[in-house]
């Protein structure tokens, strides 16, 4: 499967009396790296667990490339989901399984290599993000940051075509904040996928985002590139991007 | 009695009913998914070994203290009984039958809902709030297929081997009572062979299967379903202990009912 452009059209979801998707419009292009950013609370982790299918919507559809995700039957949208990796915001890594385990786990599961090529390819991925020797260790052991990049390495296990990342940095400091937002990068370019990053790390998004979609008010309220964030004189994109004191950035 | 009482109460019965009978529903399409993978292949053995281990092999202690003990305590409270009437010979076959109708099933059942049906509703409670379930979903693992359905297997392959071993210490127990309290081994023993028939063992072991089924599969559906964090985790593991010792002595009710 080639890396989607995936299409979000008029999506709408209510929790009870709030609705808290009012109508998303938004195109996440294929092989870049898309940011979604916005104000906690205001929609970003329930249009990503829409993204993943996590969620049904209440109307609206999401389409990787021509395929309607929520009319998919399980069969498609299991093999959607072979291609699809997701870094969940804690990591949301198995606590009964060790660091090894845990990286293997999609290719173990699904059998797509034999038990040895798993082995090997998942100590490369743990080699490649720092954490050479790991491979017994005990989930238990890792320190967040560590947490966050055996998750990243089992989302690439499978070298997926459209890959999830749910507040990478949040809870890491500057140094390794900069070290995923590298690796982000780096799996773009190595892997061509379509990469879609829910963000609050304003730096990181101008940085290494290809595409910008600021969600406010549970709509896409501005789509476009860094460059178009930073000269808009938008009112509300100027206190998100630069906070209360809009001549300085954050 | 004002109208606005009348409609409340109303309105409460309904949200009860209501509630009893979504959580039912989910339940049963919860357990039957869970049955129905289990004939579905790929099958991860490794899973369900595991968790036979779990259910079985790390519960075998607390089933054998169980068992001897509740054997011991039995024949200590019926042999005085028995003495008033010179029925000695009968206090090992009615331990004996006693253990492997109802005190053998439903006391292992209860101690392996305690140990092992709290223990998944906690660990699928914490796998929940920690979106280790999502995380299944989206690697394309059914996680119904992965956690359920290895451990309600394991609870109706497992729970009848302990409830045999239960059976056969509690006899053993009854039996060193009985020798303490003055009783020969030919009038503990020897009736036993008479009146014990193989319907009362297997009448037992279906029972227990049940309630393996029971125990685990509420257990999973606490977890699974749980919401919140913690304090949801915390509610989830209570609610599965409450709701499957209820279950397994209505269920036994039933069962005995039918069945002898």
């Amino acid at each position: 499967m080639p890396a989607p452009t995936i299409v979000v059209k008029d999506l709408k979801k209510s929790f009870g009396e709030q609705m808290v998707l009012k109508g998303v419009n938004l195109t996440l292009d294929s092989g870049k790296i898309n940011f979604i950013i916005g104000r906690s609370g205001g929609g970003k982790s329930v249009l990503l667990k829409h993204l993943t299918a996590l969620m049904t919507p209440d109307s609206g559809d999401i389409f990787y490339d021509l395929f309607s995700i929520f009319r998919a039957n399980k069969k498609e949208l299991f093999e959607l989901r072979i291609h699809m990796g997701l870094l969940f915001q804690e990591g949301a890594l198995f606590d009964s399984l060790s660091v090894g385990e845990n990286v293997s786990f999609p290719a173990w599961y699904h059998r797509t290599m034999k038990a040895k090529d798993i082995k090997e390819k998942a100590s490369e991925l743990l080699k490649d993000l720092g954490l050479e020797g790991s491979f017994t260790r005990s989930v238990g052991e890792l320190s967040q940051g560590e947490k966050k990049r055996v998750a990243i390495a089992r989302a690439l296990i499978l070298e997926p075509q459209v890959l999830f990342f749910d507040e990478p940095t949040t809870g890491l400091d500057p140094l390794l904040s900069g070290v995923v937002d590298e690796l982000i990068t780096e799996v773009g370019k190595r892997t061509g996928a379509t990469i879609v990053v829910v963000s609050h790390d304003i730096a990181a998004t101008l940085t290494i985002a290809h595409k910008i979609n600021l969600i406010h008010d549970g709509r896409v309220f501005l789509s476009g590139s860094p460059e178009d964030f930073k000269i808009s004189k938008d009112e509300v994109v100027k206190e998100f991007i630069f906070g209360e004191d809009s001549n300085k950035a954050i | 009695m004002s109208l606005s009482f009348i409609t409340s109460a109303i309105q409460f019965i309904g949200r009860v009913a209501l509630d009893v009978v979504s959580h039912l529903g989910r339940y049963s399409i919860l357990s039957f998914r869970a049955l129905i993978f289990c004939v579905v292949p790929p099958w991860r053995v490794r899973s369900y070994f595991r968790q036979m281990e779990l259910v079985g092999v790390d519960s075998l202690m607390v089933v054998i203290l169980t068992g001897l003990f509740t054997g011991g305590v039995f024949t200590l409270q019926i042999i005085y009984g028995f003495r008033m009437f010179s029925a000695e010979s009968m206090v090992g076959p009615t331990v004996a039958m006693a253990m492997t109708r109802e005190l053998g099933p439903v006391l292992t059942a209860l101690m392996v809902t305690g140990r092992v049906g709290s223990a998944m509703a906690a660990e699928l409670g914490a796998m929940k709030v920690t979106e280790q379930i999502d995380a299944l979903t989206v690697m394309a693992a059914d996680p119904v297929k992965f956690l359920i359905s290895p451990r309600i297997i394991a609870g109706i392959v497992m729970l009848p081997i302990l409830t045999t071993i239960s059976d056969a210490v509690g006899v053993v127990g009854g039996y060193f009572v009985a020798m303490a309290k003055g009783l020969d081994p030919g009038q503990f023993a020897g009736r036993i062979q008479d009146m014990l028939v193989m319907d009362d063992i297997f009448v037992g072991l279906i029972k227990s299967g049940v309630f393996g089924f029971i125990l685990t599969s509420v257990g999973c559906y606490a977890g699974f379903f749980c919401k919140g964090g913690a304090e949801g985790v915390g509610k989830a593991t209570t609610g599965a202990v409450v709701v499957s010792y209820v279950a397994i002595l209505v269920g036994d009710f039933v069962m005995t009912a039918y069945m002898f």
